[in-house]
Parts: C-alpha cells; structure tokens; sequence
C-alpha cells in the first residue's frame, strides 16, 4: 500500500510511482471483487425491502384511490408533492457538481462528481414516481403528454405541472447523457480489466469502442464542455420551475416571487447535503479515503454553509414580504406557519436548514466525518421538512376559514415516503457494486503526475 | 374544567362587551367590528386544546376504502363465491317488454313533471317529483301548493332516495316464538282475512289501532269504515314530533281547537317564543320561511326579528333581538310581555284581565328587563302589523297568551288568521299512547293495528312501550323498514313509499293535494289506504277511493286531472274563523321558571325536539340526511348534548368530549357540543339517532352496523315531552368516535382563531338597516384593501351570448341547508360516511358556511352558502395540466371529467375551496351498502336508479364541483333553439335556487339586463366573496343588513 499522500491530487506523489495504476486499481476493484463488502450487502438487503414496501405501497394505492393517503380537501397535496421536490432537490447538486464546477474549473469535484451525478440520476427516478402516482387515475398520465391522439385531446400549456414534465423530464435526459458519457471511459478501463467473457463483453458495448486515442479525447472533451454547457441552466431552470407550481398559485405562502431563486438554493443546499451523507460511508466502506479526502467534505461542508445561509435568507425574507404586503391573508399565513397548527415543522425546519449547518463554521465539525455524516443527514431531514411546511401548511389554511383543516399523514403515507428511500438506496448501491464509482480518468487528470512537468514551464 | 374563566376569552371584543347584551356593531364602525369565530374550541384556546394541538398528529385517518372487507371476511366471500359458483342460482328474471310503438305523449329520455304530496306529521307539503322514464329522481316543491311555494326542504329532497333504499322491507314478515319467518302477501292477506274475521265477530274488542298522524279525507272515510265495523275498537294517534301545546292553547284562548294561519310577510315585528318557524315540525314551515325573508328586505319596510327561545333556532338566525332561556321560562317572558303591552295597549275589557307581571329574576336580569320594555313598545307601536307565535314545545299557556297578544294588538285577521282545527274532539297523543301502553301491559290489547310510525323507538322511554308491545296477542305493523316496532310484532307488512302510492292529503289551511305514484311499489310494499281497506273488505282500488272521497270537489274526470295536474283542490281550504277570546287565568309559575337564567340548582332541563335531517328518525336511514351538514352545529352523522358554553363550563365538559346526560335515572352518553347562544342550565338532545334497526346507513344491529348517534327517546318522558328538569350531565370516560363537523373538525388555535376573527367581516359583509341607509355601499367599505386588478387581457373575454351568473341573499338565507340536499340528489353527489367526512373528504358541492359573532351567551350567527363561484378568471383552470377543466363561452367553469387525471392543483388553486375530490370510488364503495354487496348485486341497481340521468357519475380518481346545473342550461337552450326563441328570466333555475323556501338564490343571464341576477348583481349590496384576487366571480353575495331596535342599540 502506497502512504496516503500517493494519491492526494493535491499533494505531489513521489517520484517514480505510478499513481494512475493505483487510481485505476483502487476504484477499479470495488466492481471487480469477487464479493462486495459485507456492510455492502445489508446495506442492500434493507433498501430492497424498503423497495418492497415501497412498490407494495404504490401497489395498495392504485388499486384503492389516493384515499389511502391523508391527502383531503383543503390538503389535496401532501407527501406525494412534498417528496417529489424533496427528490427533485436532492437531484440538483450532481449536476451542479458535474457542470458548473467544471465550468467554474472546480477541479476538486473529479473525487465526487460521478456518485454525485449518479444520485441526481437515482434520485430524479424517485421523484419523477411521485407525480405518477399521485394523481387520482394514475393508468393516465400520458395524458399530460403534447401527444397527437384522435380524441382531440392537448395538454394545457398554461399550467405549471405541465412546465414541470418538461423541466423534469429534459432535466432527467442530459443528466443520464451526461453521467453516462463521463462514465465511457472509465467502462473501457473495466473492458480492458476484465478477466471474464460477459464482463468484458457488457462493459464493452457500454464502452462504446472507447480506445483511448488523442481524437477520442479530444472529442470527448468538447462533447463534456458542451454538456456541461447546457447543463447548467438546467440545474438553475428544473427547480425554478419546479418552484411555479407554487408560485404561480393564488394561495397565500405559495403565490411567491421569491420562489425561484429560494427553491434552487435549497435543492442544492440538500443535494449537497445528500451527497455528503452518501460520500462519508462510501470512502469508508469501499476505501475510497485517498480519493475522496477530508479537504473534499470540509469544502462540500462550506458549500452547505452558504448555501444554507441562503436559505435562511429565504425564510427571512418570505415573513418580511408578507408583512411588507399588507395583505392579511399573506400575513396571517406566515404568522400561522411559525406559530399555528404546524409549528412544530417550521421549526423543525428552521433548526435543521438554519441552525445546524452553522457548526460547520467550527473546522473540528467540517472536517469530521461523522459530524459531516449527521448535519448531512439533519439537513436532509430539514429540507423535507420545508417543502412539508411550504406545501401543506398554506393548503391548511387557506382563505376561507370554513375549510380549513388539518393534515394528518396514513400509514401509508409513511410507507411511501420511506419505500422511496428504498428504491433510491437499492439504485445507489447497485451502482457501487457495478459501475465505476469514482471518474478515475477525470481524477487522473487532475493528479500531480499528470502534470509532472508542470514546475518546468 | 380547568381555566374557562371569563378572563381567559382573549378573542372578545372590548367594545362588545361594553355594549351590552346586543352586541350590535355601533354604527360609526371603525374600531368596534363585529367579531366573527366559528366553533368554541377556536373561542376558548383552553390548555386541553393547545394539548391536543402539540401531539402532533391526533389519530391517524382512514385509510382503508369505505367498506373493505376484512381480510378474514374477504376469504370467507371468495371461498364462499367459488363454492356456489357451480350451483346454478341466478337472480329474479325481469321480463322486458320493449315499447314497439310510442305511448302517445311520451319521448324516451326526457323528464316529467308530475304533482304529487308527502305528508309528515299531517300536514301535506304539495311536490312536484320529475320522473325520468318512469321513475322518480328527484323532489321539488310545488308552487301553487300553499305550504311550500315552490320551496322544499332537505327531508323533501331526500325522500326519493328512500324510494330506492335497498334496506326497505321487500316483503312480510311473521314473528312468533320460533324467531322470524319471511312470508308474503298471499299469505299475509290469508292471515289478515282469517283473523280479521275473528276479530269482527267480537265487534273489535281488544283491537286498537295506533296510527301515524294523517290529514287524509280518503283514509278519514275508511278510519270511519273501519269503525263501524269493529266499534269497540280504539283508535289511537300518535306522533313522537307532535304538540298538544298549540290545540289545547288554542282551546284555552278560544274554547275551541283552531289552527293559526300566520302571514308574517305582513308583520314588522315578529316575536318567536321558542318557536323556530322554519324546523320541520312547525306547520307551514316552507311558505313561512318565504313570508319572512320577504320581510327582510333593507330597501322595504324591513321587519324586526324578536327570538326567545331555549336553543339556537333557524329563525333564531335571523333575528335582530334574540334571548336565549330555559323552556320552562319561556312562560314567565310570556306573562311579563303580556303584562306589558295590555299596560301600554290598554286593551278592551272582552280581552280579559291582563297577566301579573311576574316577580321573576329572570327579569330583573338587565339585558331581559331591557329587553321586554323594547318588544312590548315596538309591538304597541306596530299595532295591526306584528305577530306573536308560540312554539311547539311551550305548554298552551303560552300558545293562549300569544293568542291573546295577537287580539290585543289587532294582529287578528292581519298578520294572524284562524281556521277551526280539523281534529277538534281528539286528545293529547302522549295520553292516548299512555293510556294504550297500560291497556297492552294489562293484556286487554288482543289485537294491535300499528300504522306507519315507530312507536317501540319514538315512544316515550318510562312508556315501556317497546315491550308492552310484545304483549298483544297479535300485533301487525305496516312500515316502510323491518324496523324497531316490526321486530316486536307478530306480523311485518311492506308499506308503500309515497311516491308509490294513491292518496290525498291536506295541508295546514286544509287545502287538499292528491298524492299520486311516480312508480309501482318496487318492494311490492301496500299503502295504509290499502291496508285499511282490506280490513273493511273494500274492493276499489285506491285511486278509485280517493275519486270518490272528492267527487264533490272534483265531480268529472276533467276536473279530477286538474286537480292532479296542479297538485291541489282549488278552494279547499278551510274557511277562516275569527274566534272570541276568552279571558286568561294567570300562568302559574313555579320556581324554576322565575329563577334566573343561569342553570338552576345543579339541576339541568332536558329538553328534546325532532331533529332537522332525520326528523324522527324515520329518515335515518337515508345518508343525504346523515351527512347533510346540521345548519347551526354543522353535524354530520351524529347527534350531540348541546350545552350552552356557560353551563358547560359549570358542569366541566368540554366541547366534543363524551358527557352522559341522566334524567329520571335514565342516561344516554353522547359527545356534547357547545353551541353559544343556547339557553344556560339546559340540554338539548335531538331525537331520531341511536337506531338498531334502521337499515344499513342509520344503524342495524343485526348486521353489526353501529347506530347513528345516541337514542334520545330513551330519556324522554310523558311529563317532560319537550323539556323536563332535574337532569344532569357528567363528563364520561366513554370512547366515541369523534365528532365530524364540516366547518370546524380540529381543534382551532390562538392564531387561527385571530386569522378566522380578522377575515371574517370582510366574508360575510353586514350592517344594520341604520348603516345601510346611510351608505347602501357599505360592503365595499368592508373589502381587504388590494392593488388595481389589471389583467394581462383587457376585457378578458366578451361573453356574447349568455352569461350566466347568481346571486345569493345573505339577508334571506335562514341556513336551513335543504340546497345542499337538492344538490346532491341533482347532480348524483355520493355520500362517503362518518369517518370521511371527518378526514374533510365530504364530496358536498355546495356547503353553508356559519360564522359566530359576539359574545357566547348572545352570539349572532351569519350563514353564507359557497357553490362554485364561476370565476371569468378561474385559477383553477390555469392550472389544470390536461385541460379537465374549461372556460365556456358562456363564462362557467366547466369540468370535463373524463379528461381528469385527478392533479387535485386546481382545489390547491381555488380560494374558495369548492372542489370536491373523489378519494375513492365512493359510488361503489358507498356507505350504506354491505361491504360485501357486489356492484352488480340487485339492491345496489335498485340504488343506482336515483341518479340523475343527465349529470354524470363520477369515478374515483376525478375532481368535481358545481357547475350551475349545466344540465339545466343545456336542456333550457336546447328548448329555446327548438322553438327559436330566446331564454326567459327564470327559465332557468339551478336546483339549489328551485328548493330554497327563503328564495335567497337568483340565476340568470347577466347580459339580460332586465334579469332578476343582473339587478341583484347591481345592487349597492352586492359583493363578490374575495374579489381582491381578481377572480371576477360570477356569484355575488348580498350583504347582510340587520335591524336591531334602536332602543336596544
């Protein structure tokens, strides 16, 4: 074993080693063991149970109605939308990772960016199950499609959820296109290490007769600048629009200008805060310590700080505009917020998304792993929160105070918030198992020995 | 009953208080605003509130479908179904006989109207029930019958639905030692024949009949018949809702039984003592309801409103003064009235003596001492146009002095008329039923006849009634339901529905209506005519005995067709009378009655009344009554203790939590409710809840279905019929299932409350008669300040064509919720049961709102009915994502709901929250079927066969709402372009505006400017509900206006 600066990109490696070997080898094995750890495997037998419990849950609601949920009137939308922008936001920071970093030539990002894009991946397929199911008759969804059919039948361009398809959905293609296209030459580095006929054979279609050659290179890297190009605003736009639903809506604490720029701080506020959470027991358990360091958490950790200090903001600034207003119906929406029926998720919120992050300003806490681990974890569960407090407490008190109600969450609810964890976990974990888990090509290109000429220009 | 002090009412106005009693918004406005909360829990933020408002979910809703079989039962069904599969049973088969040629005068498809009658309490409310292809689906009132005037209530509406209850009884029933035996009519009419021609050789001895009240000539002719062939028979009437307290009152004030015919719509003031004009069992309640909202009009001579009564009335609603005290003291405010007026009247000496003012602390009390003097002046200077009405559960004292009253202040012939009472020479029910209570538990009673009615479960509880039943050698009862009587008699009978059968009936004035069938009894059930006469051995058919009951009247087959065609006898009204008074002995007033308001010595009165939706209880069985929404408490399936806030408080019970409420060493434990403005020291419990053998909705113990709230009959007694004293209540650790409430299911916080409190004047606009003079504008003044509303599309759109639009009256609205029942039998509207409408899933279209205003102990109370307002810049088809729900031309909102995916965006997107969501398949999975009824079962077609043919049904997993009748429109264009003619105003009625008795719902064409909604649209009142968000609505409220006496200011 090489000491633990060999691999440190920002550490010069020792003259003489070949460092890119032990880049390869070391993500290399994780896909090539025999068997994965054993941590791998209960970790994976309880996502596929939640998995279980998930589809049965899906299973127990189309076959009875969304009665099954606590969903009602006035809180016609509850953990269904609340978890789709849950997902939704988790999905942003891969890309963001992936693009504007690598716009911004963060180069840092090599050590995380692949499981990052793949959990943007993993969790934009959770998200894009909620408005599937959520939906009273959901054998219908096609119906939301621009497709040209004989029952004279268009969707309605003007409604927010419409936008939402789209954003989501062109969010969801380049993101796969660009995951996968950074993975091709890593797939060709497996092909080239397999040691069995089907290996050798799978990876190499996914490689695509990837060779290595100064040309292939040289396109891959203009194709990755584009992508990273057209990413981008997607990472901006998906959530801002994602954010419409609401803010084009007439319902106090929804009907908000602020929305969008306040959505995307806090989905790339909790993506990275998913991202660290995945990253901590992924170093560990699969002995990625010397590819994803502690100056790669504590940066990730001073991302989370400002942008939870945005968020902050947000929350500020939504009660000041309320007030600023003058409108009773906005003022009386935040005031019950804070202090009403619900104010026990705000707070939960605020302490999880405003206060916690804020121990990062210690470095012991940034740059402890564990620390890392739970903030992250707390953060995720804030931000599930906001959308909580955001969604359902304005429906509960809307207008009309005869209609006010209040929202209590099913069994099945629970199950189904849950089983999505499942389903995300279940994805993550088989792509740990089988695809290279870190962009070692990327990594290599920013390792000192890569530039090993450097100090003579 | 900690900490419900005075002091911890943070929510009550200052300024109220110090206004006294009448909490009347001064006119100036400005910083003495009314007050407006909705339910106590919201009031009172107790620490147990805020307790249950920190756990943070309470109890986790249903989230099983309506009506899932248990996993075990499920198995049993399948393993059950699999086993008779090969058996080869298979249902009835229906022969049918296509129409090879057209009747004449018939098109398949379309709809007729015919006159027909439903009689309760013997008094006829003339219907029109449209039938469509030969069945009736729904129930209007007739307008040129006197007691309804086009108007209908929501028993009315609700009675086609009992036509097709699959728990109505299908066939007789035989009793007897060895358990029940389903028999039929061969049999049942061999053993009547037989037994009753054992019964006649005894010239009816032993033989009594115990009937429902009727006002029927033709059954009053075989009631004759019947006599004389078994004349030691005893005939015995008997009407748990009924009063003796009018005739014998009358009988007190003239020597005679009269009927009053009251004209209130010739009244400026009108004094209620605990009378509630507009609850069903008050005669004429429809027309009433019309006559008075006719008088509330702000730009006429607008009439004033005095309520003293025990609970919160509908016209208790309305009133501009309203005193909340104990029955037993509606007496003393009688006296001390009369007292008053004869004082300031100085009536003529035939009048008799006037009442001694009685010495009473209720009226040293400030607020009812300043009270009286203010009626009794107001009643002196509107000599000739005010009228005093006594109520049903006042003795005939009271009746005699609101007699008097009405002579003494030349009301008589004006306001008041009189007819001589038809049932002269008969007694009180109460007795009569007691007296046959004796007979059958001293075994004299060999035979009991029992007609219609539920004596076992209405009787009064110290009455044993219900076992001195078993004790009749041979007992038959003809009902609707194999119900509580049936199941104690020896012989069941199927009865027919009454839009099954041939009949006549009068109303309150006497005019008589013909009850003619809408279909062939579809439960081969037999009417009480045709019963009677094949006990007298009559051989014409029913509807050749009512022919010849009126052949006078109707003297050839033309006139008769009239008759029916228009649904009443022209002139058959009884004459008016102008009886003499004669004078009054003092009312003895004992102590309870002049103590004070507050509750007495620990001691509660119970007092007792029909309930609005179920009346009797005889309707509990049909769910649109049960979850109709109670207009005051805004109850759905269930009855509550209904305590004053005060009194509660006094006794420790909380609102919602579970009380048990003993009386005469009877107890009954139900949830208790505080409803502010109830009388102090009292309890009211509403009869007709607590059935075990009403069907499959109301409650069945042998099929395990939970009865439906508490049986109040249990506690009633022959002495306390209406209000008895010496009860009490306790709180009690029973576990009920929650109250489900429409308008206030949770308990409400600090800040909802305030939010609830500072909107509210801006929703239900008011002022007084006083403000509206002086600014007719006033509800502009009351709108939430907003920017200009500027819109992308200026105008929107031009609405060439029609423009439809509605208009709803706050001032006439009495709250009595039957729209929201004409609604759902309209437009097909399911019911989804107690427990979901707890979870706020009510698939209602229509509701009524109810806003509290004031203080608890005289809060006011303001209803305002929410449709779908029909925005022209509807946020919620913005938002729809498949285009489910559209703009028309003619600017409703229309919902397509076959394109529907179910988003529910456009509810989140609606201010007004109208939109309804079908959670689950709830026309299939629906209450009141068996869990285990399959879809295609005969009982759920015979269900399905009240919907309305041209509303579609919907399917789970669809939005609905209001959509102004469409079906209406269309049919009313479609006619219109037939005949090439243009839509008349009033052409077109929604069925919410076709039943409202008060007429407070206008609908029409806005582009026709001579319409009644285009003026109701211009008028200074009319407001549009949130009209800052720039929805443009197309129903405007008018303001509410009320108008207090100045003295009371």
């Amino acid at each position: 074993m090489a000491a633990a600066t060999d691999l440190n990109p920002f550490v010069p490696a020792p003259a003489g080693d070949n460092a890119f070997a032990r880049i390869t080898d070391n993500v290399s094995r994780i896909a090539e063991a025999e068997r994965p750890p054993r941590a791998w495997y209960i970790a994976f037998g309880v996502a596929l149970t939640m998995l279980t419990v998930f589809l049965g849950a899906i299973g127990w609601l189309v076959w009875n109605g969304i009665g099954v949920w606590g969903n009602q009137i006035p809180v016609a939308w509850a953990f269904d939308i609340v978890n789709f922008v849950f997902w939704i936001g988790i999905g942003h920071a891969g890309t963001l990772i992936s693009a504007i970093l690598f716009l911004l030539r963060q180069s840092w990002r090599t050590a995380i960016n692949r499981f990052a894009e793949a959990m943007t991946i993993f969790a934009v397929i959770c998200a894009g199950i909620f408005p599937g199911i959520h939906i009273g008759r959901p054998w219908l969804p096609y119906y939301m499609m621009p497709i040209p059919n004989q029952m004279d039948m268009w969707p309605q361009f003007r409604s927010p959820l419409e936008w939402d398809i789209f954003a989501v959905s062109t969010y969801a293609t380049i993101s796969i296109v660009f995951w996968y296209m950074g993975m091709i030459p890593d797939f060709a580095t497996f092909r080239d290490r397999a040691t069995t006929f089907w290996r050798r054979f799978a990876y190499g279609i996914v490689a695509m007769g990837w060779r290595g050659s100064s040309r292939q290179w040289h396109r891959y890297e203009r194709a990755y600048l584009l992508l990273a190009a057209l990413a981008t605003p997607l990472v901006l736009s998906v959530h801002s629009v994602v954010s419409f639903d609401f803010a084009t809506a007439q319902l106090p604490g929804w009907h908000t200008t602020i929305f969008p720029p306040y959505f995307v701080a806090g989905a790339i506020f909790g993506g990275f805060a998913m991202v660290v959470l995945l990253a901590v027991p992924a170093r560990q358990f699969f002995g990625l310590k010397r590819i994803i360091q502690i100056k790669h958490l504590e940066l990730m950790n001073k991302v989370l700080i400002a942008t939870g200090l945005l968020v902050g903001y947000a929350y500020g600034m939504e009660f000041f505009v309320a007030w600023y207003s003058g409108n009773s119906y906005e003022g009386f929406t935040f005031i019950n917020r804070a202090f009403g029926q619900y104010y026990w998720a705000y707070w939960t919120m605020i302490t999880c998304n405003v206060l916690a992050p804020q121990l990062h300003w210690f470095k012991k806490i940034r740059t402890s792993p564990l620390a890392t681990l739970l903030i992250g974890m707390v953060i995720n569960v804030g931000m599930w929160f906001e959308r909580f407090v955001i969604i359902s407490t304005s429906l509960a008190r809307d207008f009309l105070p005869s209609s006010w109600n209040y929202y209590i969450p099913t069994t099945i609810d629970y199950l189904t918030l849950g089983g999505s964890f499942g389903l995300f976990f279940t994805l993550f974990l088989l792509f740990c198992r089988y695809l290279p888990m870190v962009a070692m090509a990327e990594v290599k290109s920013i390792h000192p020995s890569a530039h090993a000429h450097a100090e003579h220009h | 009953m900690p900490s419900l002090k005075k002091k911890a009412l943070p929510m009550l106005a200052p300024s109220a208080e110090s206004a006294g009693a009448s909490a009347e918004p001064a006119p100036t406005a400005g910083s003495a605003r009314p007050r407006f909360w909705r339910s106590f829990a919201e009031l009172e933020n107790t620490p147990e509130f805020r307790a249950s408002l920190e756990r943070e979910f309470a109890a986790p809703p249903v989230d099983v479908p309506p009506n899932a079989p248990e996993r075990r039962r499920f198995m049993q069904l399948m393993g059950a179904s699999l086993g008779l599969a090969g058996v080869g049973c298979r249902w009835h088969e229906d022969k049918i006989l296509p129409l090879t040629r057209r009747p004449e005068g018939t098109i398949p498809g379309t709809t007729k109207r015919y006159a027909t009658a439903m009689e309760l309490d013997g008094v006829a409310v003339g219907l029109h029930a449209t039938s469509y292809d030969g069945r009736p689906i729904k129930i209007d009132g007739n307008p040129l019958h006197p007691e309804s005037l086009g108007g209908s209530s929501a028993i009315h509406q609700a009675s086609v639905l009992g036509v097709y209850d699959p728990d109505r009884s299908d066939k007789p029933w035989r009793r007897g030692a060895g358990g029940a035996a389903a028999s039929d009519w061969t049999a049942a009419t061999a053993f009547l024949n037989a037994h009753f021609a054992k019964v006649k050789g005894t010239r009816g001895y032993g033989l009594r009949v115990l009937a429902e009240r009727s006002s029927s000539p033709t059954l009053e002719l075989l009631k004759q018949r019947f006599m004389a062939v078994f004349p030691q028979a005893r005939w015995v009437t008997y009407e748990a809702a009924s009063s003796d307290g009018a005739r014998a009152g009358s009988v007190l004030a003239f020597g005679k039984p009269h009927r009053a015919i009251l004209r209130p719509e010739a009244a400026q003031v009108l004094v209620t003592l605990d009378a509630d004009l507009f609850a069903p069992d008050f005669p004429s309640h429809l027309s009433l309801a019309r006559a008075v909202a006719k008088g509330r009009a702000p730009d006429g001579a607008m009439n004033r409103i005095y309520a003293i009564e025990t609970s919160y009335s509908l016209i208790g609603t309305m009133a501009d003064h309203r005193l909340g005290v104990r029955t037993e003291q509606v007496k003393t405010f009688a006296a001390a009235l009369d007292a008053k007026v004869s004082a300031l009247a100085k009536p003529l000496p035939e009048l008799g003596d006037a009442q001694p003012l009685p010495k009473a602390e209720l009226l040293s009390e400030a607020p009812v001492a300043k009270l009286l003097d203010a009626l009794a002046k107001d009643l002196v200077k509107n000599v000739g146009k005010s009228l005093v009405v006594a109520g049903p559960s006042q003795p005939a004292e009271v009746h005699a002095l609101a007699h008097r009253l009405n002579a003494m202040l030349g009301n008589v012939g004006r306001t008041v008329s009189y007819v001589e009472d038809p049932l002269a020479g008969t007694t009180s029910d109460i007795a009569e039923l007691k007296q046959l209570a004796e007979e059958l538990s001293k075994d004299r009673v060999d035979t009991l006849l029992v007609l219609g009615g539920n004596p076992a479960y209405t009787a009064p509880g110290d009455l044993g009634f219900d076992s001195a039943l078993g004790r009749a050698k041979t007992s038959i009862h003809l009902s609707l339901y194999d119900d509580e009587t049936s199941q104690r008699c020896t012989w069941h009978l199927n009865a027919a529905h009454y839009l099954e059968s041939w009949g006549d009936a009068r109303a309150w004035d006497g005019t008589v209506s013909l009850v003619q069938p809408l279909i062939a009894p579809i439960y081969d059930g037999r009417s009480t005519i045709e019963l009677l006469s094949l006990l007298v051995g009559e051989t014409a058919k029913p509807l050749d005995l009512v022919k010849a009951t009126h052949r006078a009247a109707l003297p050839d087959e033309r006139a008769f067709r009239k008759a029916l065609h228009d649904g009443v006898v022209a002139g058959s009204a009884f004459p008016v009378v102008t009886p003499a008074l004669v004078a009054q002995k003092p009312i003895a007033l004992d102590e309870r009655a002049v103590g004070g308001k507050k509750l007495q010595n620990g001691q509660l009165e119970v007092t007792f009344g029909p309930c609005i939706k179920v009346y009797d209880g005889r309707f509990g069985n049909l769910g649109w009554l049960q979850e109709l929404p109670e207009p005051l408490t805004k109850m759905t399936w269930d009855n509550a203790a209904l305590f004053a806030p005060a009194t509660a408080e006094e006794l420790g019970v909380a609102d919602g939590e579970p009380v048990t409420v003993t009386l005469g060493g009877k107890s009954v434990t139900l949830p208790a409710m505080w409803v502010p403005g109830r009388a102090e020291g009292s309890v009211h419990l509403a009869l007709g809840y607590g059935r075990t053998a009403a069907g499959q909705v109301g409650g069945h113990a042998k099929s395990e279905v939970t009865p439906v709230g508490a049986n109040a009959y249990a506690l009633r007694t022959v002495a306390g019929y209406h209000a008895a004293t010496g009860g009490s209540a306790a709180r009690s650790n029973a576990s009920l299932p929650r109250l489900s409430a429409t308008n206030d299911i949770y308990n409400i916080d600090k800040i909802g409350h305030e939010g609830a409190e500072e909107r509210a004047p801006e929703l239900v606009r008011e002022a007084t008669l006083a403000e509206y003079k002086q600014d007719p504008h006033f509800v502009d003044t009351k709108e939430e300040p907003h920017p200009p509303l500027l819109s992308l599309w200026v105008p929107p759109v031009s609405y060439e064509g029609h423009k439809w639009g509605m208009a709803i009256d706050l001032n006439k609205c009495n709250g009595c919720s039957a729209c929201i029942t004409a609604c759902q039998a309209e437009n097909n509207i399911p019911v989804v049961g107690k427990t979901h409408v707890a979870e706020g899933r009510e698939m209602l279209w229509l509701r009524v709102d109810r806003y509290y205003q004031g203080e608890p102990e005289s809060a006011k109370v303001t209803f305002q009915p929410i449709p779908c307002q029909q925005c022209e810049n509807a946020p919620c088809e913005q938002v729809c994502p498949v285009g489910a729900t559209m703009h028309s031309r003619e600017g409703l909102n229309d919902m397509v709901y076959n394109r529907c995916i179910g988003t529910r965006y456009c509810s989140n997107n609606c201010p007004y929250k109208v939109r309804r969501f079908n959670f689950f398949n709830y026309n299939v999975n629906e209450i009141g079927i068996t869990p285990y009824t399959p879809t295609d079962d005969p009982k759920m077609k015979v269900k399905s066969m009240v919907f309305n043919p041209e509303v579609t049904v919907r399917s789970r997993g669809v939005m609905e709402k209001c959509t102004f009748c469409v079906q209406r429109i269309q049919n009313a264009k479609i006619k219109a372009k037939n005949v090439k003619q243009g839509i008349p105003d009033g052409t077109i009625r929604t069925a919410c505006q076709e039943t409202c008795p008060a007429d407070a719902i206008s609908f029409g064409d806005l582009n026709d400017s001579g319409s009644q909604v285009a003026a109701a649209h211009q008028a200074p009142r009319a407001y549009a509900l949130l009209g800052g968000l720039n929805n443009y609505p197309r129903v405007r409220y008018l303001g509410r206006v009320r108008n207090p006496n100045p003295e009371l200011g």
